[in-house]
């Protein structure tokens, strides 16, 4: 299969040289002298291309192979080349084209979007915020008021965040009381039509739950085992094992768990609501956690305006203590 | 579904080597570099090339294999094996891949016997049959 390289090599590709060249520049020193050390003939030859040597660059293991399919012949590494390159040319004609027929569309969009979120913005601040530009009112009076607004806007949102929790709560005790009536999820029942429809995907489906797979497919990493789908056949599956990847493994465990579980096994019952439970509490503790956060934000507020009303006070006193002496 | 061939007798799905041009020498250089960084004992490294050159070409069975071999020292048994079946599916033949399939078999246990009758097999074999013959020794056989 291994042909002499430099003369094999298509115009413009990177040659298996300049390839071993880098490989030895980024692995070196310690490569050179393993191998040589190890004298593996085929890492030995390598190496030696990279030295100058005319030998050829391969394994030992790729000698005397015919070719190794999926590669690019020279023929169809020129069609690629001529492809990408029409591809590119195209692509850009079309993004000018693009470009140009919307630019006018998009700044009349813009202006349009800009005038109304203005007049919008202005809108608010002079209803709410209307004293801030009232030259009669003094600066402690403007810094009160902002007070005020803002703690009203804190006050707003703190309500309306325990009103979130409140609805959350109601809605937790549906479902819970919902899946107790029906018993295992969606998933687990789709597991469970096809394990009676074909035993032996439900036998692959439980070998997914098992450690050991979940361990192996958490460790294959996606695109690998895309590849592996694709050189077995099943080149459709490829796209959603190299998205998924380990993601599947949890899934996969997840649906079986959900199809063997039964709404008559005290066990799987108590598992499930003491998880469900544990959950809750983390829910909660999240959403407290939130509210502090709020609090101390208007705290914080409040702390800031006292400290330049404070240092605003201070300042005139000492002016008026100034004025006395 | 076995894998469908046109009558040219080149799959139906292009990988990507193909679509980006890229020729066998320069596969064979990536597979060698990785081999020398298994040699010298940087194996995630390897993986990690590995990995990206059967992405780039699952059709290559000798790089499935060596990401079988770099599997099995990084103490992942069911991924060696894994892989390994991938290349025996793609060159059943190749007396590499049969040894990294043996080799597989030995690290995940329970097939010895099976495993110990491929590397007899192997053991003829001018390549990787002096590795089968030291396993064989190690063996006890």
């Amino acid at each position: 299969m291994i042909s002499p390289l430099s003369s094999s090599s298509p115009p413009g590709a990177p040659g298996v040289e300049e390839v071993a060249r880098g490989a030895a520049g980024r692995a070196a020193p310690g490569v050179l002298d393993v191998v040589l050390q190890a004298g593996a003939e085929g890492i030995a030859a390598a190496l030696g291309s990279a030295a100058g040597d005319a030998k050829a660059a391969a394994s030992a293991r790729r000698t005397g192979r015919a070719t190794t399919p999926g590669y690019a012949t020279s023929k169809s590494i020129t069609a690629a080349k001529t492809t990408s390159a029409k591809t590119a040319s195209s692509s850009k004609a079309t993004t000018k084209t693009t470009s140009t027929a919307k630019s006018s569309s998009t700044a009349k969009a813009t202006s349009t979007a800009k005038s109304t979120s203005t007049a919008k913005a202005t809108t608010t601040a002079s209803g709410s915020l209307a004293f801030l530009d009232d030259p009669k009112l003094s600066t402690d009076e403007k810094l009160f008021r902002f007070m005020a607004y803002m703690a009203a806007k804190n006050d707003a949102e703190l309500e309306q965040k325990m009103k979130e929790m409140a609805d959350q709560a109601k809605a937790k005790a549906a479902s819970a009381s919902k899946s107790s009536s029906s018993g295992g999820g969606i998933l687990g029942k789709i597991v469970s039509t096809v394990k009676s429809i074909c035993p032996v995907v439900g036998d692959v489906l439980d070998s997914i739950g098992t450690p050991a797979v979940q361990s192996f497919l958490k460790t294959v990493s996606g695109p690998v085992l895309g590849a592996a789908a694709t050189a077995l056949g099943f080149p459709a599956l490829a796209p959603l094992a190299a998205k998924l990847g380990p993601e599947l493994a949890g899934l996969a465990a997840e649906a079986v768990k959900e199809s063997k579980a039964t709404p008559s096994t005290s066990a799987s019952a108590s598992t499930s609501s003491s998880s469900s439970a544990a959950g809750t509490a983390e829910d909660e503790k999240v959403q407290m956690m939130e509210l502090q956060h709020i609090q101390e934000k208007q705290q914080e507020m409040f702390g800031m305006i006292s400290n330049i009303l404070r240092a605003n006070h201070e300042t005139q006193m000492s002016i008026v203590n100034n004025l006395r002496a | 579904m076995d894998m469908q061939t046109t009558g040219a007798g080149r799959p139906p799905h292009p990988t990507l080597a193909e679509l980006q041009g890229m020729p066998a020498e320069l596969g064979d250089a990536i597979a060698a570099l990785a081999e020398a960084e298994l040699a010298a004992g940087r194996v995630e490294i390897a993986r990690t090339i590995l990995e990206g050159l059967v992405v780039t070409n699952h059709q290559d069975a000798d790089a499935w294999a060596l990401l079988s071999t770099a599997h099995r020292r990084l103490g992942q048994p069911l991924a060696a094996r894994f892989c390994a079946e991938v290349a025996v599916k793609l060159a059943p033949a190749d007396p590499w891949v049969r040894l990294a399939m043996a080799e597989s078999r030995l690290a995940q246990g329970g097939e010895g016997a099976a495993a110990r009758a491929e590397l007899a097999a192997l053991a003829g074999e001018p390549g990787p049959g002096e590795r089968a013959r030291s396993l064989l020794a190690a063996l006890g056989q």
